[in-house]
């Protein structure tokens, strides 16, 4: 043992002491006068012993409730029935598009704002000048050209994107459910809307994109071959190039990220994009209408097979 | 008669011309230093290696009569040097005697005294190479022009060392590069502020002309030469752009005219509000430029993409309606096409320095106008909901606390 060991101890005892001490003037008046000193010592040691004992309580406690509560989690989402909210196919859409935008944003947005010095940094030293950094634009333009192409496809071809792409269509509903979220927030309902498979929120987001990827994409092609254009049409897809842009940039930092990265339900991030399944309480939560939907074609489900088998067990070779 | 008793009385001055100097000697060599120790001693071998070999000691000094002349060391060189003494009595260093500054130049402080060449020989201080050294002993000293109020700072004058010239001249030892006095005259060294030096700003393209003839000519028929030689002051001359003692070439990182540098060196006259009224210029050129790709790309630090010069020129920039004008609506394909092959059709006709805050541009305009409102309503909605949704949660909390 060191000295400064002893130190440290030596000082902890004179603490304890010196804390006890005073537990002992303060409870003076509540104590019999005529108690013994050295049962008033006993007495004061049993209140330390008593605190240090609360306080490692409290703080095992803290550490330990933490642990619990994530253990819960897995265990529960473990033991949970998990639902496919987004198949393969279009999770594989998603990532190529993020990182097509990602590029595309950093390469992009220092051109707006080129005299400011984070824009000189990004283009000058992390990509070695514009010519590298337009290229890389392009190369990631070609990216979200694919994705759009991509995604075309699916919503006419795939079974499971065209059934979403049904359920995305804008309806009356949605400006119910968006009234019914403000007013559930300002505390005139006790409760928000129920949502099917894309709430309002969702359907924002998608139509956003939609509007999004045909205006830069579009404006896009019109500065990538600029010698088919006259100059003015060139100027004016530059300037939307320019601030659809932008526009893209903040609804991804203050709406897209909020949802999917800082919102304190899911922080740091929603990992739907990686495995694209939703838990059962999840689902019930956000999407009770879908949930039920699902819940009560699989009782039909059940119900058509666990049926005398009359008419249709006959029909079958 | 008098001229020809002067000539007279100088041709019997040459005859006597040993005569008169060992009559100096008698007291002023080194010999009779004993003899007479208050008497200066002259080397009379320095004096025979000067272009004034031939010269009597009275040809420069004037003796009073009899034998003390103690004290009486003035010379006059402007008794054969007339023209020379005539620049040089205008000069600052001259004038500045009529305002009490002490140790101005006289002609020995550059020439030398009995040493004294001519400006051809190689060892001649004021020699083309060595001439310099002899204004910046003085120039580029702080006590020296910390006395007079209008002397520029020896930075300034320090830069030259550092500029083409100076690294041509002392570096390299190009003689065919200008030291101070090819550019300030000699002797009279006017200073720029005086309509007759040749470092006024009218003079300046002549002054650089001695040298860069074919440019100088080209300027002079700029739209800049010609507004200058009109009277208009502000029009920029060679200065106005290159710097004055600290030019460099344009392929060094740090002159003005780089081309990282032009937009910025233009927008000195052209961005200045002052100017661009004065004049009726057209008032956004550097915003305009620089909300561009081309302006854009430049400020990003790409040396590739167009600046100023690239579609104005440089020396030779005319008005647009010139048809020796690179942007004249007859040229624009061409110096456009320098960079950008297959320009569309009609590109000629089109606008360049167009802005998207300005509603003539049209379409450009109501985009900005449409997204700059879609924008901040977007944002403003967004910010709006998380702001409910943030004080709901709140409110959540608090209550399953409870």
């Amino acid at each position: 043992m060191d000295e400064r060991t002893r130190n440290l101890q030596t000082q902890r005892r004179e603490l304890i002491e010196k804390v006890s001490d005073n537990v002992v003037e303060s409870a003076r008046p509540l104590i019999d006068p005529d108690t013994k000193p050295e049962e008033l010592q006993k007495f004061s040691r049993e209140v330390t012993d008593r605190i240090q004992f609360e306080a490692n309580v409290a703080f095992s406690e803290a550490v330990t409730r933490f642990a619990v509560r994530k253990l819960e989690k897995q265990v529960s989402e473990a033991g949970e029935r998990m639902f496919e909210r987004f198949g393969r196919n279009f999770r594989f859409q998603h990532m190529l598009m993020f990182l097509s935008v990602i590029f595309l944003i950093i390469t992009g947005i220092p051109l707006k704002f080129p005299s400011v010095g984070i824009s000189r940094f990004i283009i000058l030293d992390i990509f070695g000048g514009i010519q590298n950094s337009t290229l890389i634009h392009r190369v990631a333009a070609v990216g979200l050209i694919i994705v759009g192409v991509w995604h075309l496809g699916f919503i006419i071809f795939s079974r499971i994107g065209r059934r979403d792409f049904w359920l995305m269509i804008p309806r009356p509903q949605d400006i119910k459910d968006a009234l019914q979220t403000i007013l559930f927030f300002l505390g005139k309902r006790k409760s928000g809307p129920k949502f099917h498979r894309f709430s309002f929120i969702e359907k924002f987001d998608y139509w956003a994109v939609y509007w999004g990827m045909v205006i830069m994409i579009g404006s896009g092609l019109v500065l990538w071959f600029k010698e088919q254009f006259a100059k003015g049409i060139f100027d004016i897809a530059r300037e939307a190039h320019s601030d659809e842009g932008l526009l893209a940039t903040l609804a991804i930092i203050v709406w897209h990220f909020y949802n999917v990265h800082l919102n304190p339900d899911v922080f740091p991030m929603s990992y739907v994009w990686w495995h694209g399944k939703l838990s059962e309480s999840d689902m019930k939560h956000h999407h009770p209408l879908e949930y039920a939907e699902i819940i009560e074609a699989e009782k039909q489900k059940v119900l058509a097979e666990n049926e005398p088998r009359t008419e249709s067990a006959e029909k079958q070779p | 008669m008098k001229i020809g008793t002067i000539i007279v009385a100088i041709a019997l001055f040459s005859a006597t011309a040993y005569s008169q100097n060992t009559a100096c000697l008698v007291c002023h060599s080194a010999a009779a230093h004993k003899a007479h120790p208050t008497a200066q001693v002259v080397d009379t071998t320095i004096l025979s290696g000067s272009a004034h070999a031939q010269a009597v000691c009275t040809d420069c000094h004037t003796i009073n009569a009899g034998s003390n002349h103690k004290g009486n060391r003035v010379v006059f060189c402007a008794r054969c040097h007339q023209k020379e003494a005539e620049g040089f009595n205008r000069s600052p260093h001259v004038k500045g005697r009529q305002a009490n500054i002490e140790k101005l130049p006289t002609c020995i402080t550059c020439h030398g005294g009995h040493d004294v060449k001519k400006v051809a020989d190689p060892l001649s201080p004021t020699h083309h190479d060595n001439s310099v050294k002899i204004c910046i002993k003085c120039h580029e000293d702080a006590k020296v022009t910390a006395q007079v109020e209008k002397l520029p700072k020896p930075a300034v004058i320090k830069a030259y060392e550092k500029s083409v010239h100076g690294r041509e001249l002392m570096d390299r030892g190009n003689e065919q590069a200008p030291g101070c006095v090819d550019c300030h005259g000699s002797h009279s060294f006017l200073p720029a502020d005086e309509p007759e030096s040749p470092v006024y700003k009218t003079h300046i393209a002549e002054t650089c002309g001695q040298c860069h003839r074919a440019i100088a000519a080209t300027y002079d028929e700029s739209v800049h030469g010609k507004a200058l030689a009109e009277g208009v002051l502000e029009s920029p001359t060679c200065t106005s752009c290159h710097g004055e003692h600290d030019i460099r070439p344009p392929t060094d990182s740090t002159s003005r005219v780089f081309k990282g540098h032009v937009a910025k060196t233009c927008s000195d006259c052209h961005a200045s509000e002052k100017i661009v009224a004065r004049f009726g210029l057209k008032p956004d050129r550097i915003a305009t430029f620089q909300e561009s790709f081309h302006g854009a790309a430049g400020q990003l630090g790409d040396l590739r993409v167009a600046n100023c010069a690239s579609c104005h020129g440089v020396h030779d920039i005319f008005a647009q309606s010139d048809p020796r004008s690179k942007i004249n609506k007859a040229n624009i394909e061409v110096t456009c096409g320098k960079c950008h092959k297959d320009l569309p059709a009609d590109f000629a006709k089109a606008s360049v320095h167009t802005s998207a805050s300005d509603p003539a541009s049209g379409g450009e305009f109501f985009v900005r106008k449409f997204y700059i409102w879609f924008i901040s309503a977007l944002i403003l909605l967004f910010l709006i909901y998380r702001i409910l949704e943030y004080k709901r949660r709140v409110k959540r909390v608090g209550m399953s606390g409870q």
